[in-house]
């Protein structure tokens, strides 16, 4: 029987900062059998572990595309991330996934415009999308994201983002400016400024990722657009200790965020007390 | 069987090197112990104080010795034999077999159990509100044990579920048994009805009186989940060995009352007060349960009634989410 608590080794290939506190650590199964089963859908988590310190998901940052490594981007707000960032190219990690059975609906994007918001870190399991989306344009159709963070400071994948502007629509927004300079030029404002302010791609399919309280007001400046529950997709952070459906500390209603999600269309969650 | 054959079969059963386990009478409650003298184990078809959970899922297990950032998952258990589950409590291992059917560790441990159930005493006899339509044969084929005891009369009317446990009685030399063959958890008539009715009655709208109200009374100690067989949430946690260098990783008990249990990055709690924990604990056995695994997540076994040091009693509230007021 599979024992689905195992971390699989994975070394650390290289790192990057990408704001304060905030890291990317590009990574690589020691087992290239893992790495050849490790095929993942954009939204999709994984638990990272180091021993001693514990386990918690983050999502994968990286193209679905790429097959000979995958890549994480991690805040240091508490004793593992904290430990995270000691870590350095050459060093081993565990990570068990891909997880949950949700993911952004990749298919439905052939025919549909895209919508993406994200919120602080919200970005990561995103710019896998955005990645993505540059690999294999002939899957897509137009595409828009709205990045809001705290500051310029704060903007994560910065050396990319105006490579990213050439392929897609890129509108940013920060809290408060900060004087650093960004290849974008940024709004100052809240994120839902930008959904009542811009013109929306035409009749999208919305991937929203950031804190509790930002999904609550976009969702409200998307119904304001129009946009149907149906089209909104939304991944949504719970606490979480296993990450295979067996600890229930990441229940809404009658579901489990790691299990069934951790991305569910909004349609199907909008009833349940407390989702979103 | 009668009762001394009853005795006999346990002295077999230590004889053999089993470790077992089975209620005993302890300073006026029943507990689940390991057995040494037949003579103390007890079954009346009372329910014991605690459930019979830490036997399927210890309170603290290792799940890993670490060296070097190497996991090697460490052996689970010994072989245990479990005597005088009752009926409720068999049915709250259905629960557990479906919530952890891709368990490893909890898989293992349950090859390792041989669980011998008994029928619940009488209405009118229980200790605990418990609660159970009248015993039926026909529920026993829906239940996971290896032997069932129905008390007839002074003695015992014997079952076997499972080839184990026919081979345990061969060997005991008893053979005056009748074998049922397991036909999964769920009924021929379907669902639980009563389960149906109260996931409906949740999902259909937030009582808010009802659950302000317990929320103001409970003290969020958790004791009742404790005591439930069916409470099963757990944490994951390393711990650094002392001399060796060698670290552990562990899953140990929690519960939904404590106030971690929630916990996001930013000190966020989605569960922030009672209310919200009570109700969380009720979501979780009357919705979730139901809609992942189809089989109720309460046996209304009632020792959660009987822990609870302010008197919340959930076969009253029950009756007050069913009656929707
Ligand atoms: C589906 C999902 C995707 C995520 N993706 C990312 C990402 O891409 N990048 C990123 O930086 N963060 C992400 N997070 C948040 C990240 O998991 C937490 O920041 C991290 O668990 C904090 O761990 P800590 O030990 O450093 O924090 P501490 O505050 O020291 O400890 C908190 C402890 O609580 C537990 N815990 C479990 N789940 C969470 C949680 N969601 N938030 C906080 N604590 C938790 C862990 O055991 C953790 O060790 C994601 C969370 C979820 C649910
Ligand atoms: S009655 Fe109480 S202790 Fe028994 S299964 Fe239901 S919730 Fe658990
Ligand atoms: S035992 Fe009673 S007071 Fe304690 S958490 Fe449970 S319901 Fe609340
Ligand atoms: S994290 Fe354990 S059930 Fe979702």
């Amino acid at each position: 029987m599979i024992n689905n608590y195992d971390p699989k080794p994975v070394k650390i290939i290289s790192v990057r900062d990408e704001a304060p506190r905030v890291k990317s650590f590009v990574l690589q199964f020691s087992d290239p059998q893992d790495q050849k089963n490790f095929y993942f859908h954009p939204g999709q988590f994984v638990m990272f572990s180091i021993a001693g310190f514990g386990e918690a998901p983050v999502g994968i940052a990286s193209s679905s595309f790429k097959t000979d490594t995958f890549e994480i981007g991690v805040r240091a707000v508490g004793r593992l991330t904290t430990e995270l960032h000691k870590k350095k190219a050459g060093d081993l990690i565990g990570i068990r996934g891909p997880l949950g059975k949700g993911s952004f609906p990749a298919k439905l994007l052939k025919n549909r415009n895209l919508l993406m918001i994200a919120g602080g870190i919200g970005i990561v399991p995103l710019r896998a999308v955005v990645l993505d989306a540059i690999a294999r344009p002939e899957n897509f159709k137009e595409i828009q994201l709205f990045y809001g963070a705290r500051s310029e400071n704060e903007l994560l994948y910065k050396p990319e983002l105006g490579e990213w502007r050439k392929k897609i629509k890129v509108a940013l927004t920060v809290d408060k400016h900060c004087g650093q300079k960004c290849p974008v030029v940024c709004d100052e404002g809240l994120i839902t400024s930008l959904v009542d302010g811009k013109k929306l791609v035409s009749d999208p399919v919305v991937f929203i990722v950031g804190p509790p309280v930002m999904c609550k007001f976009v969702i409200e400046a998307l119904h304001r657009h129009k946009v149907k529950d149906e089209d909104i997709y939304i991944s949504l952070e719970r606490h979480m200790q296993c990450g295979v459906g067996e600890c229930h500390h990441c229940g809404i209603g009658p579901k489990l965020v790691c299990d069934e999600g951790p991305v569910f269309r909004y349609a199907e969650i909008k009833g349940i007390k407390g989702a979103v | 069987m009668t009762i001394p054959e009853l005795k006999n079969f346990t002295s077999f059963l230590i004889k053999e090197g089993n470790a077992v386990y089975g209620p005993v009478e302890r300073d006026g409650r029943f507990l689940a112990q390991k057995i040494g003298d037949p003579q103390e184990l007890v079954l009346n078809g009372q329910l014991t104080y605690y459930s019979w959970r830490k036997f399927f899922l210890p309170a603290t297990e290792t799940l890993f010795n670490i060296h070097r950032e190497v996991f090697k998952k460490i052996k689970v258990g010994k072989p245990q034999v479990l005597i005088g589950l009752t009926v409720l409590d068999l049915r709250a291992l259905d629960l557990y077999n479906q919530v952890f059917a891709n368990d490893a560790y909890y898989q293992e441990r349950k090859r390792q159990t041989i669980v011998i159930g008994q029928s619940l005493a009488p209405a009118d006899q229980r200790e605990f509100a418990a609660f159970q339509d009248s015993f039926r044969e026909n529920v026993l084929e829906h239940f996971e044990f290896d032997i069932f005891f129905e008390k007839a009369g002074t003695s015992f009317k014997v079952y076997t579920g499972s080839e184990d446990g026919q081979r345990l009685l061969e060997k005991f030399g008893y053979r005056d048994y009748a074998h049922v063959k397991y036909a999964g958890p769920i009924q021929e008539e379907g669902l639980d009805r009563e389960m149906v009715e109260i996931k409906k009655k949740m999902e259909s709208g937030y009582n808010a009186a009802l659950w302000s109200e317990l929320g103001k009374i409970c003290l969020a100690c958790g004791k009742c989940s404790l005591v439930c067989p069916t409470c099963y949430c757990f944490n994951i946690e390393d711990q650094a060995k002392l001399k060796s260098g060698e670290m552990r990783r562990k899953r140990e008990w929690t519960t939904c009352f404590f106030p971690d249990f929630s916990r996001i990055a930013g000190d966020h709690r989605f569960l922030s007060d009672s209310e919200k924990r009570i109700y969380y604990w009720y979501e979780h056995k009357f919705i979730r349960d139901p809609a992942r695994y189809h089989v109720p997540g309460c046996v209304r076994c009632g020792r959660c009634v009987k822990a609870c040091p302010v008197g919340i009693d959930i076969m009253k509230n029950i009756r007050r989410i069913k009656e929707g007021e």
